[in-house]
């Protein structure tokens, strides 16, 4: 790539129009487009959450920015999710070269001397747990509890009545369950941030 | 693939253990349908809280804290599965109680034991004890606030609800007041309508109108140029012959018409009217039918206070 046409990548900005564009080219129906936009964009931020990128929700974005910015320029593109997917490995791989998002194993960390005292951490995650759990509506808030509660056998045995109590299949308890679960981290590492 | 087979594989993959095509096929796979997508999610927590709960296995345990456990995002989620979980299991009952027993944290001694951090214990309560009486107090601040502002949102949406209660009545009222508008100007349109329509259907009236000829009278006894006689047309209904006094005065007047051939049609005694101070005619009605086409005489005749009748005027005038 040229310089110049480097800098115009850089300089490129998501416009509304833009992002209606890449939109329309997952579904002609906007309803339709928005939730395949939602499921599209969680399951790349998985996949690069299990890669082990630090920040995958940026990731994500500059990946979506790129594709937006492809299609703007009139490149025809027959499978956007599965593009983005390849456009998405490839985001991540370079930012693997920046010293931001190296991966470090936990016994390569060094030791740290540390002087003062390491605030511990885990009794205000415990606050932030019991806030983020409180703030679940109340129906979520049991189905999570129940839903972790037992182990092994045992647990399969009561994830099964749960299920059939409330009406669903295993497969959509999982489901609602872990998306519970995905909420109460991302409020907890919210209020863990702010109490830090 | 089996299901031993296939939890294998997701497992691999969560624990870094495929090749990078293995990796991007397997994503793909992922990405068409999403039970298998959330079907990884489920593994991914199931890892999580066997690692939580010491129920690894040794080479799973050390490939989790070799790959996974190097995103310091899972670190994190570590963590606060722990939290959770640890409270779960020493949960009686159902209800969540935090803070009162003494929490299990064995992946982190396990982290700090591999570390080798420095802890002092007295300083780390202080720390602590500093920091929850800060979140608590920001915590209670910022609960109020929001309190606070949930009141106002809630006083001003029921003064918008009543608000807009009260427009739409009112609009309602007006809606009410215009539809009955509408129902008079409609009534009042049939009512004219009907009319028009009888009034198409009544024959004209005979009497209604009055058609009025003035007659100029006859020259050779006054003058020598003639001037042009007089043409009615054929009316239907009644008419009203006029013929103008010149200065004559008389107590009473008298007409006599007949065809130009001699025969009388009528004769009648009429009055005098008045136009004005100046004008004075003298008036003949006539019905619809008296007069056919042709030419006719008038003859107005004046009856003196003694009795006599004396000649005034004669009027030729035709019918056509």
């Amino acid at each position: 790539m040229s310089g110049g046409a480097r800098q115009a990548h850089i300089d490129w900005k998501l416009t509304e129009g833009a992002f209606a564009q890449f939109l329309a080219c997952l579904d002609p129906d906007p309803t339709r487009a928005g939730e395949k936009y939602e499921a599209l964009r969680e399951a790349l931020v998985k996949f690069l959450d299990w890669r082990g990128a630090p920040f995958p929700e940026e990731l994500v974005d500059e990946t979506f920015n790129r594709v937006t910015r492809k299609l703007e320029e009139g490149e025809t593109i027959r499978d956007v999710p599965t593009y983005c997917h390849g456009v998405a490995r490839m985001v991540f791989l370079q930012s693997l070269e920046h010293p931001r998002n190296n991966r470090v194993k936990l016994e390569e960390l060094p030791p740290i001397a540390i002087s003062e005292p390491e605030p511990d951490v885990s009794d205000v995650r415990l606050e932030c747990l019991n806030h983020c759990l409180h703030r679940l509506p109340a129906e979520n808030r049991e189905l999570i509890i129940e839903y972790y509660r037992k182990e092994r056998r045992e647990k399969i045995d009561h994830r099964a009545a749960l299920a059939e109590r409330l009406g669903i299949p295993l497969n959509a308890l999982r489901s609602r369950a872990q998306r519970i679960r995905g909420k109460l981290e991302r409020c907890i590492q919210r209020c863990c941030c702010r109490n830090t | 693939m089996k299901i031993g087979q296939r939890e294998n594989l997701i497992r691999r993959y969560l624990l870094g253990a495929l090749s990078e095509a293995n990796q991007t096929a397997f994503e793909q796979e992922l990405l068409a349908d999403r039970g298998k997508f959330d079907h990884v999610w489920a593994v991914e927590n199931e890892l999580i809280d066997s690692y939580v709960r010491g129920k690894m296995s040794g080479a799973d345990r050390e490939r989790f804290e070799g790959h996974y456990l190097a995103s310091p995002l899972h670190r994190e989620r570590v963590a606060t599965a722990e939290a959770f979980l640890t409270n779960i299991d020493q949960t009686v009952g159902g209800a969540i109680e935090i803070g009162e027993k003494d929490p299990v944290v064995p992946w982190r001694s396990r982290v700090s034991d591999l570390l080798h951090w420095p802890r002092p214990v007295l300083g780390g309560t202080m720390v602590l004890a500093f920091l929850l009486t800060v979140g608590g107090a920001w915590s209670y601040l910022e609960r109020v606030r929001l309190t606070g502002q949930i009141a106002k949102l809630q006083n001003e949406t029921l003064s918008e609800h009543a608000s807009l209660k009260q427009r739409e009545q009112e609009l309602a009222s007006r809606n009410q007041e215009l539809e009955r508008e509408i129902a008079v100007e409609r009534q009042r349109r049939e009512e004219l309508k009907a009319e028009l329509e009888r009034l198409r259907r009544q024959p004209p009236s005979s009497s209604s109108a009055v058609l009025s000829f003035l007659l100029t009278p006859a020259a050779p006894v006054r003058s020598e140029k003639a001037p042009p006689q007089s043409m009615i047309p054929l009316f239907v209904g009644k008419a009203c012959l006029l013929m103008e006094l010149n200065g004559e005065d008389y107590a009473n007047y008298q007409v006599i018409l007949q065809t130009v051939e001699g025969r009388e049609i009528l004769q009648r005694r009429t009055g005098k009217v008045m136009f004005g101070k100046a004008r004075a005619f003298v008036t003949l009605p006539v019905k619809a039918g008296e007069l056919t086409r042709g030419d006719y005489i008038l003859i107005l005749f004046g009856q003196t206070t003694d009795g006599r009748s004396e000649e005034i005027d004669r009027y030729f005038f035709r019918v056509s």
